[in-house]
């Protein structure tokens, strides 16, 4: 599993370097990604080079009991798969 | 009252035939069932599956969600037999979750009869068997590690059939049959180590009896006696050692400086991290083991070997993730076999009684688990997931996405690549991405 490296000086360097793979050298296309990994989405947004063209939410408009009870438990609330879909801006 | 009426009903269900495979029957049944909503495709899951679609459709062993943090190399460290099995069933199966994880469930079903069987071999009595394969089938973290797609139960089943090969006669005492069965028994490690090298942790299991048989082997000056542990631990680690670890991963010394980064963030001990299922586990031993000795009841020597193998792996392997589903099934046999001898040799029913709360405790847990899993069905339909891929991404994409999202995205016939793939795998430290994919 993998390890988190608080400080955000340690982090900073394989952020950068990881950003500028994936767009220019593996020239990604599309993010998909899940609504609680934003900060992880953040630096790719910043590149000002994907826009949002879908939600993801499964299924449509539809919450378990589970799920909406899940705040008076102290948890967060679940999603499996549910996220958005990021286009890369044609240049 | 109610722990005696509890038990009674325990003891009727598992002495009963029908009863006691029925109730196994619904147990597996509802797990297989389970398997694809259990929890999402993550980290560690994503990783093995992208070896073995490697293996499968590049005959190689590449990393290729994680280029930067694998360097772009092969990983070669867990040994070749999980991506094997995994890759046979991505050509002539299918690759998705569900059929990702059901081998592991199906070895980890096999590991606990084969447990169940040394457990016969040992008390005579099938009871003390079918305890141990219902605390195995209800435990929260064993139901995990069937469940997730790592390779555990995968060398559990390995280890399992090694220790019953070995115990069996050893038990017994009985010459027949003793050189073959100690080479199975070898071979069968040694299929467990060329699964991951982690169940060289195992071993320990075997420790003290090959010690015993050494030191009977010098006093009666039996050359075959002294040979045997000799032999099992070549077969069990210099095969995996020249056929794939010394190829792969150069000598002794090479190997040792390739994980060194790993040991020195992966020992419990030293990173005071414990799991606490199989922590309370390892106190459930320790108190019967106590128990058993105030009450002077003679425990035979394996058993010893046994607990003390089980702190050296609490102790040494880090508790990520389901790591230490390997470890609690052989805590779940020590504790019944424990209870065997504690019953055998004195009438208190206090261990019994103690059982019957663990089991309670774990079933109440792990009945939780499956019950939301179900509740939270429609939110876990991975086919709907598929559909809405299909819709806005095109074939032949390259696609940058978390873990959630790997099967769906490579079945949509896309390239994946993991956005968090900036750490290294093992040590967490960044690693260059000059190299192109």
């Amino acid at each position: 599993m993998k390890i988190i490296l608080k400080s955000p000086l340690v982090n900073q360097f394989p952020v950068i370097k990881k950003v500028d793979y994936l767009i220019n050298v593996y020239k990604g296309g599309y993010i998909i990604i899940r609504d609680d990994e934003k900060e992880t989405l953040q630096p790719f947004i910043a590149t000002n080079k994907f826009k949002k063209i879908a939600s993801l939410t499964i299924p449509e408009g539809y919450q378990t009991s589970w799920q909406k009870n899940r705040n008076k438990f102290g948890l967060s609330a679940a999603t499996f798969y549910n996220g958005s879909i990021y286009k890369r801006i044609t240049e | 009252m109610i722990i005696h009426k509890a038990k009674t009903i325990a003891f009727k269900i598992l002495s009963n035939d029908k009863w006691f495979y029925a109730i196994l029957f619904i147990i597996i049944i509802v797990q297989i069932c389970s398997l694809d909503i259990f929890m999402p495709p993550w980290y560690d899951e994503d990783v093995f599956a992208d070896i073995s679609y490697s293996v499968a459709k590049h005959h190689n062993f590449l990393l290729n969600i994680h280029p930067l943090s694998s360097n772009n190399s092969q990983v070669f460290f867990f040994g070749p037999i999980f991506f094997y099995l995994q890759a046979f069933i991505i050509n002539h199966i299918a690759f998705s979750a569900f059929f990702f994880r059901l081998p592991v469930y199906i070895y980890g079903a096999l590991a606990a009869v084969i447990f169940g069987k040394i457990l016969f071999a040992i008390t005579k009595n099938k009871i003390f068997s079918r305890i141990f394969v219902i605390l195995f089938f209800t435990n929260f973290l064993i139901c995990g590690s069937l469940s997730c797609g790592r390779m555990e139960m995968v060398t559990l089943f390995f280890v399992s059939l090694s220790l019953l090969f070995f115990l069996k006669n050893y038990v017994s005492k009985s010459p027949s049959g003793i050189a073959l069965d100690s080479i199975v028994s070898g071979i069968m490690f040694c299929l467990a180590v060329l699964t991951t090298p982690r169940s060289s942790f195992l071993y320990f299991l075997f420790a003290l009896p090959f010690f015993k048989i050494l030191v009977k082997g010098i006093q009666a000056k039996k050359f075959k006696l002294i040979c045997f542990p000799f032999i099992h631990f070549f077969i069990s680690f210099g095969i995996p050692y020249f056929v794939w670890y010394y190829p792969h991963l150069g000598n002794p010394v090479e190997i040792f400086s390739y994980i060194t980064p790993s040991v020195e963030t992966q020992i419990s001990v030293t990173n005071n991290q414990i799991d606490i299922n199989s922590f309370c586990w390892l106190l459930i031993n320790i108190f019967l083991l106590i128990y058993a000795l105030l009450k002077k009841i003679r425990l035979p020597d394996y058993l010893y070997g046994f607990i003390a193998s089980c702190i050296i792996f609490i102790s040494v392997v880090i508790p990520w993730s389901y790591h230490h589903g390997m470890i609690v099934p052989v805590l779940i046999m020590n504790t019944v076999l424990l209870l065997f001898y504690i019953q055998q040799q004195t009438s208190s029913v206090l261990a019994s009684n103690f059982l019957v709360i663990v089991f309670c405790i774990q079933t109440f847990f792990t009945g939780i688990k499956y019950t939301i899993i179900w509740i939270d069905l429609p939110s876990r339909n991975s086919h709907t997931l598929e559909k809405i891929i299909q819709q806005y991404i095109p074939q032949k994409s390259k696609v940058i996405g978390s873990y959630n999202y790997y099967y769906a995205i490579i079945n949509t016939d896309c390239e994946f690549r993991s956005i968090e793939d900036n750490t290294e795998i093992a040590t967490g430290k960044p690693v260059s991405c000059n190299k192109k994919s």
